[in-house]
């Protein structure tokens, strides 16, 4: 079966940072992978060039076998870490900008969501807390019927309560047929999900496998894991 | 790309809104002065409020571009499946649209303000090929000119990637290639003077042109050829580039 996502020696530079160091990575259809690390690690940047709005400096990344472009970003629901619904939206225009924008989204299982995460149409969107915002956002995201879904920090800012909602959110939403990525800090509360996962440190792919075989070969949980490989 | 357009102007319509009853009030109280000010005075005031509000609704224009390259409501719009001609050309479309209804107010207001009761009848003397070429003159100079403006903010964002050195550096590349097409038109309408009679339809030498290709005087409808042409090549240049930029080239920060 072909990747969803394949990328070889992906390097990002700015002036005077190297942000990404040859990052290798693939992502099977069907799979959840989780992309761990710290704080500048380089995780938000592999996903913007994933999401087509961040150029590497060098090397390759294909999504379902093509260069970030108008088509990849037909089949990827991009969830970025910050506030982008223009300011002057309701919760229902949202949903509406998203329905006009991509053929993949489901109105029917966008109102679902609305409802699973207490959210209401008609509110505005800068009325909603960081929380409801990241719920509004996810809904907004998981409403399509996309191939890849990147998930940047989906847990970010939010109060365990509104986690676990999230979480599930994540887990009942997700078809078979899609892949996601997720990058976040908070391994210890989203591990159960990650069918893989990838530690990057200082823009480099420091260890990756399957999550499952590294809690049986190395005895510890992802999270004792991420503990003892970024210490 | 109709449907970026929309969206566009729904986001702005406060601001259209806001700009067309600014004027309009203001006109209605130069309209109670009449009396205490006298004509030209209102005439004068009239005007600078049609070059106010057509000032302000460009600078908005410009200000929604630099919210897309250096703000967060980017993300939503560029991880659309649309190209980077498309969103160009609807922001392009979104400005014309934006800025013909507040110049339309204005100058609606300011046809009202000096006479006793609404006379419509200079409506009449209005010739079809004149008025046609107006409006030619004024969509082409919205257009090219918003085109230059944003190609040079794109490629500030992406030489200089950092917010505020890219917005003084898209700044100082508008001076720079603003003087040197400046320069250039200059040289082209000195070497060639040849116009190009839209009233008569005929070619003639006109040195009186050098300052821009268009222009109306006397009843005749000139534009020298040479500096069309340029300007129609340079426009075509800015918008392919800026095009290119966004899809190839732009980094979101």
């Amino acid at each position: 079966m072909d990747n969803i996502l394949k990328s070889e020696g992906i390097c990002k530079s700015y002036l005077n940072k190297k942000a990404l160091r040859g990052v290798d990575l693939a992502i099977m259809p069907g799979k959840i992978v989780g992309l761990l690390g710290p704080n500048g690690s380089g995780k938000t940047t592999f996903l913007k060039i994933a999401a087509g709005i961040l150029h590497e400096s060098s090397g390759e990344i294909l999504i379902d076998g093509q260069k970030p472009g108008v088509y990849t970003k037909s089949i990827v629901s991009y969830l970025p870490d910050n506030e982008y619904l223009l300011k002057w939206m309701k919760v229902k225009d949202a949903v509406k900008y998203f329905k006009d924008f991509y053929s993949d989204f489901d109105e029917i299982k966008a109102a679902e969501m609305l409802k699973f995460m207490s959210l209401d149409e008609n509110s505005p969107v800068k009325s909603l807390s960081k929380g409801m915002k990241e719920k509004l956002k996810l809904t907004l995201v998981l409403s399509r019927k996309a191939k890849l879904y990147i998930l940047d920090e989906p847990l970010g800012g939010v109060d365990p309560t509104a986690r676990e909602k999230i979480l599930n959110a994540i887990v009942n939403n997700f078809s078979e047929n899609s892949s996601m990525l997720i990058t976040t800090h908070l391994v210890n509360d989203i591990e159960r999900i990650f069918d893989d996962v990838a530690f990057i440190s200082d823009g480099e792919i420091v260890l990756q496998g399957n999550a499952e075989e590294l809690r049986l070969s190395k005895k510890k949980s992802i999270d004792e894991l991420y503990r003892e490989v970024f210490q | 790309m109709f449907k970026l357009i929309k969206y566009e102007l729904r986001s702005t319509f406060l601001t259209i809104i806001g700009i067309c009853i600014t004027v309009i009030i203001a006109n209605l109280f130069l309209m109670t002065k009449k009396a205490a000010w006298g004509g030209n005075v209102l005439v004068g005031l009239s005007m600078c409020l049609i070059i106010g509000s057509i000032i302000v609704i460009f600078i908005s224009s410009l200000k929604i571009m630099s919210k897309y390259l250096h703000g967060e409501e980017g993300y939503l719009l560029f991880t659309l499946p649309q190209s980077g001609m498309s969103i160009l050309t609807s922001r392009l479309i979104t400005a014309l649209i934006q800025i013909s209804i507040v110049f339309f107010v204005s100058i609606l207001m300011f046809n009202l303000i000096i006479p006793e009761e609404i006379d419509l009848s200079f409506l009449k003397d209005i010739k079809a090929r004149e008025l046609l070429f107006s409006i030619i003159i004024y969509i082409w100079s919205v257009i090219s000119s918003l085109t230059f403006i944003y190609f040079c903010m794109v490629i500030g964002k992406v030489a200089l990637k950092g917010k505020k050195l890219g917005k003084i550096g898209s700044f100082v590349i508008f001076i720079i290639i603003s003087l040197a097409m400046s320069w250039l038109a200059f040289k082209i309408t000195t070497v060639f003077p040849q116009t190009l009679d839209f009233g008569g339809s005929s070619i003639a030498n006109n040195f009186k042109t050098a300052n821009s290709s268009f222009s109306i005087y006397g009843g005749v409808l000139n534009v020298n050829i040479a500096q069309t042409i340029l300007d129609i090549i340079t426009f075509v240049g800015f918008f392919t580039a800026t095009s290119y930029l966004i899809d190839k080239k732009l980094d979101l920060s």
